[in-house]
């Protein structure tokens, strides 16, 4: 398996935990267990990205996609991100601007 | 003289390949961990833009992929057999990625070379 997507809540919010990696394969998954739970209305998401060792294009615009849905709905997206790899790629893409990265998924529940 | 080859099928499950691939080969020319990070994704990104095209295209032509070490510099490329005139349909995010992570990158018909020099004291 070269991702896993697995939904949990936790302090209220619903955290989404990612492991593996999230590429042009894989996103998909990703895409559709966050699709499906805006859908449901479950806006207040923590994704968490601290098993993830790589991250691509494909898989910023699925969270790019999920943020949208989740501000259209006043909700809130926030993200765990450990590795220096993956947090590079919000960071030169500027995305780190637009959703907040946090070190840990006790910070992003804080 | 390329250090690997590879020709992959137009198919995004196949891009994880390409990226070990250059991956082990970065390794093995000595780049550092953090360089060998940018080939990763650079090459992941150039990679998958060349197999969604040739999706676009409905050409099942392979999407080929050729690893060179000359001594001097580190290069990877890719060989997309696309049509120019097909659109990527990701607003550009893929190829402004492989922008800013690599050193030199040039194009030469369906060729995009990725291009990291290595300086003598690396």
């Amino acid at each position: 398996m070269d991702l896993d997507v697995s939904t949990r809540e936790e302090a209220g919010r619903v955290v989404v935990v990612a492991i593996g990696e999230v590429d042009v394969y894989t996103a998909p998954q990703l895409d559709a267990e966050l699709s499906r739970l805006t859908a449901d209305g479950r806006t207040d998401l923590v994704v968490d990205l601290a098993r993830v060792d790589f991250l691509d294009s494909t898989g910023l615009s699925v969270l790019v996609k999920a943020l949208k849905r989740v501000r259209e709905a006043d909700g809130r997206l926030d993200l765990v991100v450990t590795s220096d790899r993956v947090a590079k790629v919000f960071r030169i893409t500027g995305l780190d601007q637009l959703i907040p990265l946090h070190a840990s998924l006790a910070d992003a529940l804080a | 003289m390329p250090v690997a080859t590879l020709s992959i099928p137009p198919s995004v499950e196949h891009v994880r390949t390409a990226r070990l691939v250059a991956v082990a080969a970065a390794r093995r020319s000595g780049l550092d961990e953090e360089t060998v990070d940018d080939v990763r994704l650079a090459v992941g990104e150039a990679v998958a833009r060349a197999v969604l095209r040739h999706g676009a295209a409905e050409i099942d032509t392979h999407v080929d992929v050729v690893v060179r070490d000359d001594g001097h510099g580190f290069e990877v490329e890719v060989h997309d057999h696309s049509s120019p005139s097909v659109r990527d349909d990701d607003d550009g995010i893929a190829l402004a990625l492989v922008e800013a992570l690599v050193p030199e990158l040039r194009t030469h018909g369906e060729v995009l070379t990725l291009a990291w020099p290595l300086s003598p004291s690396a």
